[in-house]
């Protein structure tokens, strides 16, 4: 069976050549490194999200951070989205603002809010326990790893992930 | 004076053949709008990758403005896919389209040889 993990210097050549990209259409990710410790890097995107509902009508601010999990080996996802008072949003309120049909208990079984392992703070952290299979049936195929990541998450976040970055 | 009579005719039957041109185009039109079996039809290509099944029919005819989103539940119903098992739709086997984006835009920036590859990969779960 080949390793189908994805080592931390893979994770950093793609999340580099991944900034690049953005930079060159105006994204918004960053590169954060951690000279002590380098498994603390991580890409970082702030943005403002509009959304729209029959109880909601606002701006959110979401910071969307990307980070290296070491246990399982693959990228991880979390974030933290806040409305114009600046409370944190709930996680079903998150969960209504889905592109997709999704029931409370399906999707709290893919994202809780806890601890962040970068930042020791509450976030909403996507679990990387399926990633790798999902990722295995690409990983030597694709252009940027971390694009390929993204696209598994698009569908339950509301996350802009523009056409370029797949050309 | 025979010349010009000629001539005259010639153009009164051009006019008359551009007349019914536009009345031809103008019933197209309409036909378009109340039928709406003329719509563009976009060829895209289905490709299995990792552990899901393969579709015997690989080459379908979509309607340019359908989304993804459309698209994926066709397959999952297509493979006859349990509820619970998610499905993800990859461009050039790097790039997952969100669901709302329309096959028209992702043909203009992805298509090769007057189709759209898209390759797809099932899961149990996400996470």
């Amino acid at each position: 069976m080949s390793i189908t993990t994805i080592t931390f210097h893979e994770f950093l050549d793609s999340a580099k050549q991944f900034v690049q990209k953005s930079e060159k259409i105006g994204d918004g990710w960053t590169l954060k490194e951690d000279k002590t410790d380098n498994l603390k890097t991580y890409l970082r995107k702030d943005a403002f999200v509009q959304c729209q509902d029959e109880n909601m009508n606002h701006l959110l601010k979401v910071e969307y951070v990307i980070f290296y999990n070491l246990s399982y080996g693959v990228p991880s996802f979390s974030f933290n989205a806040w409305n114009s008072t600046g409370t944190l949003v709930t996680l079903d309120d998150i969960r209504k603002m889905s592109f997709i049909q999704i029931n409370e208990k399906d999707f709290y079984s893919v994202i809780t809010q806890q601890e962040h392992p970068i930042f020791q703070k509450p976030y909403f952290i996507m679990h990387p326990c399926h990633t790798e299979t999902l990722l295995a049936a690409f990983k030597n195929k694709t252009k940027n790893i971390i694009v390929t990541f993204l696209g598994l998450i698009t569908p339950l976040i509301r996350l802009n992930l523009p056409l370029e970055y797949g050309l | 004076m025979g010349d010009d009579k000629q001539a005259s005719d010639v153009q009164s039957d051009l006019s008359q053949a551009t007349e019914s041109l536009k009345i031809e185009s103008e019933q197209k039109d309409n036909g378009d709008s109340s039928k709406g079996d003329n719509k563009v039809k976009i060829d895209i290509l289905l490709k299995a990758t990792g552990n899901a099944p393969i579709m015997k029919k690989k080459k379908w005819a979509v309607d340019a403005e359908k989304p993804i989103g459309w698209i994926m539940e066709f397959v999952k119903k297509y493979l006859k896919l349990e509820p619970n098992e998610k499905l993800f739709l990859y461009v050039n086997q790097t790039f997952a389209p969100s669901p709302d984006q329309l096959v028209k835009n992702l043909y203009e920036c992805f298509g090769t040889d007057g189709k759209l590859v898209l390759h797809y990969c099932k899961s149990q779960a996400w996470g």
